[in-house]
C-alpha cells in the first residue's frame, strides 16, 4: 500500500515537473504566432548563467512606467504588489510603451502585457534578459558599447505574455 | 565502523585473550558484536558514488553543451531536444522504484539525475524563449520537485542536493534584495527523512555526512533567512540554535564514538563558543534594540522599503520556535540527566538576558566605550562582564567534568576554551577595557584561584576520591 502511494507521489511529481514546461511551451509558442511585433527601447551589459549560458542583462524603462494620458503615474486603485493590464502604444519613432495601466483583462489580444506594481509606483520588469549564442555573445557585447543609447528587443505578445524575438540597434 | 576501528578492536580483543583478560568464547561473543564491513558493503558504496557521479555528470556536461545556446538549430529541435534530460531522467526514476529499488546505487543515481534534469529542460526553455527569471528561481522550484523523488527513492545524494540547493537558493534569494521565506517549510520537509536515515542508521558515515550538511544548512539558512529588522535579533537566534543543536546531539547521540559521529552536536559545540567569544566585543551590542528598528511601512506581505513584512513576521516566528524548542529539549535533557549540554544551554540564555537588557537601553553605539560615567558604558561592561564570565564557568565545567568521567576530549576541549578566552583578553582588548592595572589583578586572581583549585583536586586525587 505505501509503495503504491509512493508510485502514485512520483508519477504525480513526474507529471508536474513535466506539466511545468509543458505550459511554458504552450504559452510562450502562442505569443511567436502572433504577427504583430512591439519593439522596446533597452540598455544592457552580459553576465552568464550556469544553466543557461551566456546573456544581456538589460532595463526596457518604457515599460517600467507609464507614458500616456496620466502623466506618467500609476492609477490609484492599484495596490502593492498586485497585477494590472497595460495596454501598448507606439511612439513616434514606433517603440512600444505603456498607454495606461486598466483595472480590467483588455479584450483585445497581442497590445498589452501583465505587470506588476511593487509599489511607490515602482514596475516590476517583464524583460531584462536576451540569451545569445556564446560565440556571439563577446561581439554583441562590443556592439552594445559603440551603440549606446540604441539597442532595442522584438517583442511577440499574447495573452498578457510577452516573448523576446530578437535584439538590435537603430543607429 | 570504521575499518581502521574495526582492525583496532580486532588486534585489541586478540591481545586481551593472550593476556588474559577475556576468554576466548567472550572474544568470539565480541567479535559477534561487531562484525567486519564486508568487501560487499564497500563495493556498494563505491558503486553508488561512481553512479552519482557518472549519471550527475552527464546531466551537467548536457546542461553546459546546451548553455552554449545553439540558437542556429530550429526553435522545434531545440524544445524537443530540451525535453530529453528531462524525460529520460525521469524514466530512469520511475524505472529504479519499479524495478531497481534494492539496489542504491540507481536509486540515489536516478534521484540526483531526475532533479537536474528538471533544472536542465526548465533552464533551456526559458533560454529558447527568454524568459526572464533568475537561477534562484530555476533552483527553488528544482529543489522544490526534487522531495518527492527523495522520499520515493530514499537517496542520500539526492537529500544532500536537496540541502545544498536550498541553502545556495536562500543566500542568493537575500543577497539579490529578496527574501528567503521558503527556507525554514522547505527545510522542515526534509526533516522526516534525515530522522528517518538517523533511526536505521545511528552512526554510520552517511549519517554522519548527512548530519554535517544538515547542521551546514541550518548555519547558514538561519541567518540568510533573517530579515533583520529588528536589529540584533540574530543574537538571540543563533545562540539558542545552537544550544538546540547541542542539547538535541547529546539526546540522539549522546553515546557517540567520536565528535564526529554528533555533526548535530558538535556544531552546536562548536558554534556557541565562537558566537560566545565574539559577543565578548562591543560590536554586536551597537545599535541594536527597538530603538533602532528598521520598520516596514504596511502590515502588508509584501516589499516595503528595503523590508519585507512577511520574512519581519517569520523572524519572530523562527526565534520563538527556537526558544519553544530550547526549552523542550532543556527539560527533555535534565529529565533524562544529561547535564553536560546544559552549560551551553545556560550560555544561550545568558546571551538572551544580555541582549535584552542592551535592546532594551539601545544606547550601545562605537563610542559608548569612552565614557564610563555613561549609561551605556556600565551596560556595556556588564555585558562584557557576564559573558567572559559564563565563558570561563563553562571552561572549568568542562574541565571538570570531563576529569570526572574520565573524558580526556571534554577535558582538552575545556581548556582549549580557557586558552583561547585568555588570549582573547590578553592581546584583543577593547578600548573600554585597557585599563592594564584592573586586567593584571584579574589575570593574578584567576591564576591564583586555578592553583588552588588545582591543589584541592590534587589533594582528593591522591585520596582516591575521584578517578
Amino acid at each position: 500500500m505505501k509503495r503504491k502511494i509512493l508510485l502514485a507521489v512520483l508519477l504525480l511529481t513526474c507529471a508536474v515537473g513535466l506539466g511545468v514546461n509543458i505550459v511554458t511551451v504552450m504559452t510562450r509558442e502562442a505569443a511567436l504566432a502572433r504577427e504583430s511585433v512591439w519593439r522596446f527601447r533597452i540598455g544592457g551589459f552580459d553576465p552568464l548563467d550556469p544553466f543557461r549560458g551566456r546573456y544581456v542583462e538589460f532595463s526596457a524603462p518604457a515599460l517600467l512606467s507609464l507614458a500616456g494620458d496620466s502623466g506618467g503615474s500609476l492609477p490609484p486603485w492599484l495596490g502593492t504588489d498586485e497585477e494590472f493590464f497595460a495596454v501598448l502604444e507606439r511612439d513616434e519613432a514606433g517603440f512600444g510603451r505603456i498607454a495606461f495601466a486598466s483595472e480590467q483583462r483588455p479584450g483585445s489580444d497581442g497590445d498589452w502585457l501583465t505587470l506588476r506594481h511593487l509599489g511607490d509606483g515602482r514596475v516590476g520588469p517583464v524583460f531584462s534578459r536576451y540569451y545569445v549564442n556564446a560565440a556571439r555573445a563577446d561581439k554583441l557585447d562590443r556592439e552594445f558599447a559603440r551603440n549606446r543609447g540604441s539597442a532595442y528587443i522584438t517583442v511577440r505578445v499574447s495573452g498578457g505574455i510577452g516573448v523576446i524575438t530578437g535584439i538590435g540597434f537603430d543607429r | 565502523m570504521a575499518r581502521d576501528r574495526e582492525s583496532w578492536l580486532r588486534r585489541e580483543i586478540s591481545a586481551w585473550v593472550t593476556e588474559g583478560i577475556v576468554d576466548e568464547d567472550t572474544a568470539r561473543a565480541l567479535r559477534g558484536r561487531y562484525p567486519p564491513t564486508s568487501e560487499a558493503d564497500a563495493r556498494k558504496a563505491l558503486s553508488v558514488v561512481f553512479a552519482v557521479i557518472g549519471l550527475g555528470l552527464i546531466v551537467l556536461g548536457t546542461i553546459v553543451v546546451a548553455a552554449f545556446n545553439w540558437e542556429d538549430i530550429p526553435r522545434v529541435a531545440r524544445v524537443s531536444l530540451a525535453f530529453v534530460p528531462l524525460v529520460s531522467s525521469y524514466g530512469i526514476a520511475v524505472f529504479s522504484f519499479l524495478r531497481r529499488y534494492d539496489r542504491p546505487a540507481w536509486r540515489e543515481a536516478s534521484c540526483v539525475a531526475a532533479i537536474l534534469g528538471f533544472a536542465a529542460c526548465a533552464g533551456l526553455l526559458s533560454q529558447i524563449y527568454q524568459i526572464r527569471g533568475d537561477a534562484q528561481d530555476l533552483i527553488l522550484l528544482s529543489a522544490a520537485l526534487a522531495l518527492p523523488f527523495v522520499y520515493a527513492l530514499r537517496s542520500n545524494a539526492g537529500t544532500l542536493v536537496y540541502l545544498g540547493s536550498l541553502t545556495v537558493w536562500s543566500s542568493m534569494s537575500q543577497m539579490d534584495g529578496g527574501n528567503s521565506l521558503w527556507y525554514w517549510p522547505l527545510f522542515a520537509a526534509i526533516v522526516p527523512r534525515l530522522v528517518t536515515h538517523a533511526r536505521r542508521d545511528r552512526y554510520g558515515s552517511t549519517t554522519s555526512y548527512l548530519g554535517w550538511v544538515t547542521a551546514l544548512s541550518l548555519f547558514v539558512g538561519l541567518g540568510v533567512s533573517m530579515e533583520k529588522t529588528l536589529p540584533g535579533l540574530w543574537i538571540v537566534a543563533y545562540a539558542v540554535m545552537f544550544a538546540c543543536l547541542r542539547l538535541a546531539g547529546s539526546l540522539a547521540f549522546g553515546d557517540a564514538p567520536s565528535r564526529g559521529s554528533d555533526p548535530i552536536g558538535s556544531t552546536g559545540f562548536l558554534g556557541s563558543y565562537i558566537l560566545a567569544f565574539m559577543l565578548t566585543y562591543t560590536w554586536p551590542w551597537r545599535d541594536i534594540g527597538w530603538k533602532h528598528y528598521r520598520a516596514t511601512s504596511s502590515g502588508a506581505l509584501t516589499w516595503a522599503g528595503g523590508f519585507f513584512a512577511a520574512a519581519e513576521t517569520a523572524d519572530y516566528v523562527v526565534a520563538a520556535g527556537l526558544i519553544a524548542c530550547f526549552a523542550a529539549l532543556a527539560a527533555a535533557a535534565i529529565r533524562r540527566k544529561r547535564l553536560a549540554p546544559l552549560a551551553e544551554g545556560a550560555l544561550a540564555a545568558a546571551v538572551a538576558a544580555c541582549y535584552l537588557v542592551a535592546a532594551a537601553s539601545g544606547a550601545i553605539t562605537a563610542y559608548s566605550y569612552r565614557d564610563p560615567s555613561g549609561e551605556e558604558f556600565r551596560i556595556l561592561l556588564a555585558i562584557h562582564i557576564v559573558m567572559n564570565a559564563c565563558i570561563l564557568g563553562a571552561g572549568v565545567f568542562h574541565v571538570l567534568r570531563g576529569y570526572a568521567s574520565a573524558r580526556l576530549s571534554q577535558v582538552n576541549f575545556g581548556a582549549l576554551v580557557l586558552c583561547v578566552l585568555i588570549c582573547l583578553r590578553f592581546v584583543f582588548v577593547e578600548g573600554f577595557f585597557e585599563n592594564m592595572i584592573a586586567r593584571g589583578l584579574v589575570f593574578m586572581g584567576l591564576g591564583v584561584a586555578f592553583l588552588a583549585l588545582n591543589y584541592a583536586l590534587s589533594r582528593r586525587l591522591s585520596k582516591g576520591d575521584i578517578r
